[in-house]
């Protein structure tokens, strides 16, 4: 292994931000406010538990017929001959129910497709606009903590120009 | 005897299902019979790489074993001791609950049930495996007093030859700096420090430099919204979060990514920082949880969140050539403790002196 100090390095960068009074004040992630909780329980349309469904049924959709038969030999022979027996008429049902599943499944994802694609287009509505005041109330308070930190560099620059000009006189 | 793997959910590209799969296919190369079971089996897998736990378990006796991996809350914790078998298992870790709460209620108390599902089995298992160091020291404080072995994640390099997403590559070849994370959008992965760090990084070093989180946000809208809004409050462009996307489009991100940060706070063993190693792209990692123990001597570790600092890194770890050469010699050394035909070796050891060990 190449030996790399990783403690000098950060000293280092810890001088530099110290020499150049560089501040890394910006916004909180904790000033983000939370989305409004999802629920799942009220009849109003929720497009995440419609999109959660839509996974869950392109993913589960299809059924297997055969399960695997499990007991003495005995039983497993029976089960198996009665398996055979009614075979003519489980699987054309099977087939039918996995083909309704599978085009339940297509249409339940097209609709999710449809709505992610006019919640596109919609652009100008009510929650968007609040969003935006959101939006911009946040990057105007990110704006006020850049400016107390372009004011404390300023500082930094003033006070290291007094002090050259100090040693110039 | 059989060896059944048995697992809540075999997902179809996550690390556990990716895990489960090559483990099943190292076992057969071994010799020995072996078979997936699982509760939910992704459509996306070829057809008959597991069985649907749902319609049976196989009959088993003592001779058999179980393979059992955990890494969330399932009642199938609470199942396994009904089994008249030998039982292993593999720690793939559960994230704290507390990381999930305010975004995401049934994620915060699926956590929860799977640290008691967990305690629960800290007496019902004959042998563990954990991914990493940090993985075993969890299953300790659990209670499990059996003998846990360290192996780390199955990784099956040959799929990382694959050919990119050539599209995404002439995207984003240009002259601005790609700064990559790879892993699902979630809060204990502290995306947000990334994001402050690039906030810095963009502002005062680097206008031309680009962000990408490559990741899906499934069950975690809420904390991906609130990302979004932190991106947007900070006025920051040229920040790209892909959602879930196509294998060779993963592969082609890493591809065009010049530096890998990781700022998580909670990984079991962190595959894409293996991943980084194998496509020579320099990580610079939060030192937490695992992280430290999976990049072992590769990469940088900082204990520092603070956006100028980790910015100002960054920067030295672009801008300095042989600080760079260094990273990545490191990091291609660390890579070969992770060959497949090492760790299947591993395990293939470990296997046999448990069997061997605990013979019905």
């Amino acid at each position: 292994m190449q030996s790399i100090n990783t403690e000098e390095i950060m000293s280092q960068i810890r001088a530099e931000i110290k020499e150049k009074g560089l501040d890394s004040s910006m916004l909180s992630f904790e000033e983000i406010p939370f989305s409004p909780e999802v629920s799942h329980a009220d009849n109003t349309f929720q497009p995440v538990s419609l999109r959660q469904s839509a996974e869950y049924l392109s993913i589960r959709s299809q059924i297997e017929p055969y399960k695997p038969i499990e007991g003495n030999f005995l039983v497993v022979f029976i089960k198996k001959v009665i398996r055979k027996l009614v075979k003519f008429y489980i699987m054309p049902i099977m087939t039918e129910q996995n083909a309704l599943n599978l085009h339940t499944a297509n249409a339940i994802q097209q609709v999710n497709n449809y709505l992610t694609d006019r919640a596109e287009t919609d652009k100008i509505d009510i929650p968007s606009l609040v969003s935006r005041i959101e939006e911009l109330e946040l990057r105007q308070a990110s704006n006020k903590q850049e400016m107390n930190a372009l004011r404390s560099q300023i500082k930094a620059l003033q006070a290291e120009n007094q002090k050259l000009r100090g040693m110039h006189s | 005897m059989r060896i059944i793997q048995f697992l809540p959910t075999l997902a179809f590209g996550d690390a556990v299902g990716n895990d489960t799969i090559a483990l099943g296919r190292a076992m057969t190369e071994l010799g020995y019979e072996t078979r997936i079971y699982a509760e939910a089996v992704d459509q996306r897998l070829p057809k008959g790489t597991a069985s649907d736990l749902c319609a049976g378990m196989p009959e088993l006796d003592a001779n058999d074993v179980i393979l059992y991996h955990m890494s969330t809350g399932s009642k199938l914790n609470y199942e396994l001791e009904k089994y008249p078998c030998r039982k292993m298992m593999i720690y793939h870790n559960i994230t704290p609950p507390h990381f999930f709460h305010g975004y995401n209620a049934q994620a915060e108390s699926n956590a929860q049930y799977g640290l008691d599902g967990l305690k629960h089995l800290s007496d019902k298992i004959d042998f563990c495996f954990a991914d990493s160091d940090f993985n075993k020291a969890d299953l300790l404080r659990a209670g499990f007093t059996c003998p846990i072995a360290v192996r780390p994640i199955l990784i099956p390099f040959s799929d990382y030859e694959k050919k990119p997403d050539s599209g995404i590559i002439k995207k984003y070849s240009d002259d601005y700096t790609n700064l990559l994370f790879v892993g699902r959008i979630a809060p204990n992965k502290k995306q947000q420090n990334i994001i402050s760090a690039f906030a810095f990084y963009k502002k005062h070093i680097n206008p031309k430099s680009r962000l990408i989180f490559v990741g899906n946000w499934g069950g975690m809208e809420k904390y991906h919204d609130r990302l979004v809004k932190y991106v947007q409050a900070l006025e920051l462009d040229d920040v790209i979060f892909t959602g879930h996307i196509r294998f060779p489009e993963i592969l082609a991100y890493y591809h065009i990514a010049d530096l890998f940060l990781c700022m998580s706070e909670h990984e079991g063993f962190c595959v894409p920082l293996v991943e980084s190693m194998f496509f020579q792209v320099p990580v610079i990692a939060y030192k937490s949880c695992a992280v430290p123990w999976t990049l072992g001597g590769g990469g940088i570790v900082t204990d520092s969140a603070d956006p100028a600092e980790v910015a100002l890194l960054m920067n030295k770890v672009l801008t300095d050539t042989q600080l760079r050469t260094n990273i990545i010699s490191n990091q291609n050394e660390r890579l070969q403790d992770f060959q497949y035909e090492k760790i299947k070796a591993l395990f293939a050891g470990q296997l046999a002196q448990f069997l061997q060990e605990k013979s019905p």
